[in-house]
């Protein structure tokens, strides 16, 4: 997955950023879908140096969702259904930071709002690739598959969406 | 709320160079305190020689007188 401009970046890639002093660093923390079951461990965390935050947490996935061997959700048009399988390798998922909340006491990150099947269902990215919109865009949708957004966002603003803000998203119906 | 902000680090070099600063200070004040050890002490090797050069010498007079 290749993009013109790199616009995200593993934390872990800048040398010269870390997470400020009075936020969490989730590195580590498990995550936990809709039904409190653990869905992978957060290994890196993907950020924008633009808006200087976290917008998607980089997830391995935890061994079952991969063996649940779903077919991935929202298939690009363009794109051959062979070609949007999860392949072997690929166990690492992204997840938008304002559709999680963070259980700081028991180092959990909590994604309410997503279900085991979606997770499972969610196209899935090999570590060490770069991320493009496509993929990003394919993701959302995945997650959003019962609320569509009523906005269009370009790639201008793409980062103002409901799902990289807890508020926002939280007062979606 | 689920919000991580990224801040920049701050640099590490102004440290290092107050440290080298330090060292260099008190690496300068200790060899300045050695160096004015050694000068007293040489200024008092100094000042006892011409005594007991002076001793010597009326030593060696009285020596002379003797013969």
């Amino acid at each position: 997955m290749k993009n013109e401009e790199k616009h995200l970046y593993n934390l872990n890639e800048l040398s010269d950023y870390k997470v400020a002093s009075d936020n969490p660093d989730v590195r580590g923390w498990d995550v936990r879908d809709a039904d409190n079951r653990v869905v992978g461990k957060v290994e890196n965390l993907l950020v924008n140096k633009n808006i200087q935050r976290v917008v998607y947490l980089d997830v391995h996935v935890d061994k079952t969702i991969i063996d649940a061997n779903h077919d991935p959700y929202g298939r690009p048009n363009h794109m051959d259904i062979r070609e949007f399988v999860n392949k072997d390798g690929e166990n690492h998922v992204i997840i938008p930071i304002g559709m999680v909340n963070l259980d700081k006491s028991n180092k959990n990150v909590l994604a309410n709002g997503i279900d085991y099947r979606t997770f499972s269902e969610t196209k899935r990215y090999q570590h060490g690739t770069s991320l493009n919109k496509e993929y990003e865009t394919t993701v959302l949708k995945s997650y959003n598959r019962e609320v569509v957004p009523d906005a269009v966002y370009d790639d201008e603003n793409f980062y103002e969406r409901d799902e990289f803000d807890r508020n926002k998203y939280s007062k979606r119906g | 709320m689920a919000e991580i902000k990224i801040e920049k680090k701050k640099p590490v070099w102004p440290w290092i160079l107050l440290v080298l600063v330090l060292i260099v200070g008190v690496y300068i004040y200790w060899t300045y305190n050695d160096n004015l050890n050694e000068t007293e002490q040489n200024e008092m090797v100094t000042d006892s020689i011409p005594q007991m050069n002076e001793e010597f010498n009326e030593m060696e007079a009285d020596t002379t007188s003797a013969y």
